[in-house]
């Protein structure tokens, strides 16, 4: 070595001006006990406070509950189903029941079928409530985190009449529903559907016109259309980059081919389009409720079905909260299924996440992210 | 212009947003002051289990269908009862559906939270007890004028 030559640089700090843009990037991993991120750790590298790639790490509440439901009877199965979302807890029991009644060649009654809608569009409103809370309270908005959570208390009260519980209903059953509407249920529904309406109108005001919000989410974290149908994403993800998809209409299950709804979208692919849509989806929600009220025929609520798994395979879905969430099961004549693959909305929203957060300052992360309605137990099952 | 607009909207909205939460200023809260003030849950509410030890078989079909295996099946002289320890019941109430001699039934029970893991075992004769009478007890409603709120049960 001779004495003009510079020793090799170890340290990194002298490859490029720090004051030069991408010249040094920083490694920030939020979560996974962070008020920010739920149960996950999403490893950020920013640039500035500008994120340069985000990359979730899933996993910390995973629970192996497809393994579990091997070993439990179909019946026992049904309160670890809910688990993963209790606060959407029968669009996964559905999943769970529509899987094993095809297998077992079992169709409920009409009006189980639409006592099984009820409680699900009841669930919806419920889950995109408590989603609305958590997006006020990411936004340092306290208003709008304690009125969603009061007013879920308008669909919780309702549905611990019908099924005796407040959040783990464990109703739908194979065959159909375990109980019928208690007595004055329709009146008390329709009272509060009309009153849930109003309440949704204040929200507007208070939250979704607000510039405090509109500021902070219009044209921030878009997923394109073309990305959206790349990376798989479902539910209000798909619908706020504007595709019109909700299996209740494309295969329509339960009682949903006899109802009348509109699928709602937006096309922005934004933060704000993708709230907007879970707004448009609580309206129609509500108004769902009053008509499976309206259309409900009389007759048994359930059917006899028996404690096993037929012989064969099957793939169930329905439309949750969150998007699709999907049962492949195989049966193999006992009174448990042989294998099933249990797929949630969020497990399948968990690509877009990188994708929404790319580019985004990080003040903005949790609007960007928790706009996607991705809720880390539901995907790590 | 278009920034006068811009701005415009957002004073309004701005505004529009502050009279919304204005007028809930007066608003009565919902919480309730448990346990001075009760939330009174309606019949078929699936809180503790009722135990009908006349009609019980002990033929254990409760303890077979119980998701989290909280049901033992306990001897009492010649005869088989169940026990529930409360520490794992997921109040499912799967137990109440499948008995077949309808020994089982809910109550509107839902404060059996103990000290120690020990009183949380409710023996078959603890279980056949009716649950106690309790008052000050609230019901949530919804009134036109008033909104959503918890009212005393005697008012509703």
């Amino acid at each position: 070595m001779t004495t003009t030559e510079k020793p090799a640089d170890t340290t990194g700090m002298q490859a490029m001006s720090p004051t030069e843009p991408g010249a040094q990037t920083m490694t920030l991993s939020v979560g996974p006990q962070h008020s920010g991120s739920g149960h996950m750790r999403l490893i950020v590298e920013l640039d500035g406070d500008i994120i340069v790639s985000a990359m979730p790490d899933p996993g910390y509440v995973h629970r192996g509950i497809e393994k579990i439901i091997e070993l439990r009877n179909i019946i026992r199965s049904i309160p670890v189903i809910e688990r993963p979302s209790i606060i959407d807890a029968s669009n996964l029991n559905h999943a769970w029941v529509k899987a094993i009644e095809e297998l077992q060649g079992v169709e409920p009654p009409a009006r189980g079928q639409y006592l099984r809608c009820l409680i699900n569009e009841m669930n919806r409103i419920m889950s995109h409530l408590y989603w609305l809370s958590i997006y006020g309270v990411f936004l340092g908005h306290t208003t709008m985190f304690m009125w969603p959570l009061g007013d879920r208390e308008l669909f919780i009260d309702l549905a611990e009449s019908l099924t005796g519980a407040r959040i783990t209903y464990s109703y739908l059953v194979p065959g159909g529903v375990r109980r019928d509407l208690p007595k004055g249920f329709a009146e008390e529904a329709i009272k509060r559907t009309k009153y849930f309406e109003k309440r949704l109108d204040e929200y507007e005001n208070i939250f979704f016109k607000n510039p405090l919000f509109t500021s902070r989410a219009k044209g921030i974290g878009i997923l394109t259309r073309e990305r959206a149908i790349a990376l798989g994403s479902t539910g209000p993800t798909l619908r706020g980059s504007g595709i019109d998809r909700d299996l209740r209409k494309d295969e329509p299950y339960a009682a949903y081919g006899e109802l009348d709804f509109k699928v709602h979208t937006r096309p922005g692919g934004d933060s704000y389009s993708r709230a907007m849509v879970h707004m448009d989806e609580m309206r129609e929600s509500s108004q769902l409720i009053r008509q499976i009220l309206e259309k409900l025929p009389s007759g048994p609520v359930r059917r006899k079905a028996p404690i096993v798994v037929p012989r064969g395979e099957t793939y169930a879905r329905v439309e949750s909260a969150r998007g699709e969430c999907s049962f492949y099961m195989i049966g193999e004549g006992g009174d448990k299924p042989y294998r099933a693959r249990y797929i949630t909305g969020s497990y399948r929203n968990l690509a877009a996440i990188p994708e929404v957060l790319k580019g985004v300052r990080l003040a903005d992360m949790p609007t960007s992210w928790w706009s996607i309605d991705y809720w880390p137990v539901e995907a790590d099952r | 212009m278009a920034p006068i607009v811009g701005k415009f909207k957002a004073a309004v909205n701005s505004w529009v947003a502050y009279s919304a939460g204005l007028r809930h200023l007066f608003h009565k809260p919902y919480t309730l002051r448990f346990p001075e003030q009760r939330y009174a849950v309606e019949a078929g509410f699936r809180g503790r289990h009722l135990l009908h030890l006349d009609r019980c078989t002990g033929c254990g079909i409760c303890a077979w269908i119980c998701p989290e295996k909280c049901i033992t099946i306990v001897q009492r002289g010649d005869r088989w009862f169940p026990q529930y320890f409360y520490g794992r019941c997921c109040f499912c109430h799967f137990c109440t559906d499948y008995c077949p001699e309808f020994a089982l039934e809910e109550t509107v029970e839902y404060d059996i939270a103990e000290y120690t893991r020990e009183l949380l075992v409710w023996s078959p004769e603890r279980l056949a007890k009716p649950p106690a009478k309790k008052d000050n007890k609230y019901v949530f409603s919804v009134n036109g004028s008033r909104g959503a709120s918890q009212v005393p049960e005697q008012g509703h």
